[in-house]
């Protein structure tokens, strides 16, 4: 078990147990070790995909009742974005992150099993497709697939979002080129798509690593 | 060693032989020495834009093939001691001719020339890759619709996955009245989509069609507008730094349209 920090706070990373009864013991072991450095922090579980169910996120809330100076700030799946609800069950994806730093143009195609994070324009004609979820720091024009074959729990980010075509798992829906100009998502909500405001932009760690560069491409990606 | 240019678009129809003519015909009266090479192989047209139709002894596939020697297929320009034309084979296709050849081709001919120009045929096939085999640099012609910018982007990405052409934009048939009206795509949009440097804005002017068929390009036409602008991109090409020609001054009435007969500026 290893605890690791960042902007988004503490996050303790369980990976590799063969039971939740195993996976308890260690996490209660582990933060009876650590409870003088965690003071009283706010705690992000991470917990391997296939593994969280109903009762064991009971069970790790109950884990935090005998750290009364400890909170559990939530639980999360993996390298998923944000936190989950309990009914939603992720599958691993077989792929870290993908950060591609160019615009996709026309005929031009992009694949990847796992997440996708372009910093540039999906310009119309050009496919996107990922197994995970989609992010485009840019404008998107083009078409783009997201958790394929499946995963209908994935989500299309793109800071204009005027896509020609979108499919989340088998859901497909087609663009109209009413875009609001402001950031958006597309997400699966009772078997339908539907598109949102996407307020809390921020840059994926695997951006801000190289922040340079990231600046200077996607400045000249979308000049406006 | 000259400098080898390939005029691409990737959509037919949007003015890559004329932008060849007017930029040829604009560096030979800089007095540049230019060759012209016609890649549009078994449908070949710049002869007749450039009005030199009738001198073809031999043609760009006699030099590859070996059976004429690069000095005799080039034909001489009417108007410039300095400007030469290869023409296309219009007998062959694309498939006469490879990328190898081409690059040989090309290379020989920087040697004698400062610029070769190179009109590339529509599509993304081998006669595109004929003719950007051997270019430096590419210039990617592009009307304001939507088919021809998509077509213009998806050429620009076949040309960045060879790191090596610095595709630069020409739009060219921009109508500023409709611009203005929002009935067409305007310059910005198609920036902003190709992401590329502008080189150059051709306004859509009748005279390109009679000076097609005269054989004469508008670039030696002080009064055209369209002239105009193909004189600019030729300074820029040659290094200058010429500013953007304004374009909201058509439809300017009698008066502006008599400065233009007298060849001032608008």
């Amino acid at each position: 078990m290893e605890i690791k920090g960042d902007r988004r706070g503490l996050r303790v990373i369980a990976k590799h147990f063969s039971s939740n009864e195993e996976f308890l013991k260690e996490l209660r072991a582990t933060l009876r070790d650590k409870e003088e450095f965690l003071g009283t922090a706010s705690l992000l579980i991470e917990v391997p995909t296939d593994a969280l169910t109903p009762e064991l996120f009971e069970r790790i809330a109950g884990v935090f009742e005998d750290f009364p100076k400890l909170s559990l700030r939530g639980i999360q799946q993996g390298e998923s974005q944000g936190l989950l609800s309990l009914a939603e069950r992720t599958p691993e994806l077989v792929a870290p992150p993908k950060v591609v730093r160019h615009t996709i143009r026309s005929g031009q195609r992009l694949s990847h099993p796992g997440d996708l994070i372009i910093v540039g324009d999906v310009n119309p004609g050009a496919t996107v497709t990922a197994g995970g979820d989609v992010m485009i720091f840019g404008w998107l024009r083009g078409v783009v697939y997201a958790g394929q074959p499946d995963d209908a729990s994935r989500t299309i980010y793109a800071l204009r979002f005027d896509p020609s075509q979108v499919r989340i798992a088998s859901v497909l829906a087609l663009g109209n080129s009413e875009g609001s100009g402001n950031p958006e998502k597309a997400l699966i909500e009772n078997g339908e798509l539907v598109v949102k405001p996407w307020h809390d932009v921020r840059l994926p760690e695997a951006i801000t690593q190289e922040r340079g560069s990231w600046h200077e491409r996607f400045s000249s990606a979308t000049p406006s | 060693m000259g400098e080898a240019i390939v005029i691409t678009s990737g959509k037919g129809g949007v003015g890559k032989t004329t932008t060849t003519a007017n930029i040829g015909a604009g560096l030979a009266q800089a007095g540049q020495r230019v060759a012209l090479i016609d890649a549009d192989i078994g449908l070949r047209n710049l002869d007749v834009v450039m009005g030199l139709e009738n001198r073809i002894v031999y043609d760009l596939v006699d030099v590859v093939e070996g059976f004429a020697k690069l000095k005799h297929a080039l034909i001489k320009d009417k108007r410039f001691e300095n400007l030469y034309l290869l023409p296309a084979a219009q007998t062959r296709d694309k498939t006469a001719v490879s990328p190898d050849q081409m690059r040989d081709l090309v290379g020989e001919m920087k040697q004698e020339f400062d610029f070769v120009l190179i009109d590339c045929p529509a599509g993304i096939e081998q006669g595109f890759k004929n003719a950007v085999a051997g270019s430096d640099k590419a210039v990617v012609v592009a009307t304001p619709e939507v088919s021809s910018v998509r077509d213009a982007d998806r050429i620009i990405g076949l040309l960045e996955a060879e790191e090596k052409h610095h595709p630069s934009l020409i739009v060219n048939r921009i109508r500023p009245s409709m611009v203005k009206k929002g009935d067409m795509m305007d310059i910005d949009d198609m920036i902003e989509i190709l992401a590329i440097d502008l080189l150059g804005v051709v306004p859509d002017d009748e005279f390109i069609v009679v000076s097609t068929n005269r054989g004469e390009p508008a670039v030696l036409n002080p009064a055209s507008r369209a002239g105009e602008a193909y004189r600019n991109i030729t300074r820029r090409l040659m290094g200058e730094n010429v500013p953007m020609m304004k374009l909201d001054d058509e439809g300017q009435g009698f008066i502006g349209r008599l400065r233009k007969m007298m060849g001032l500026k608008g």
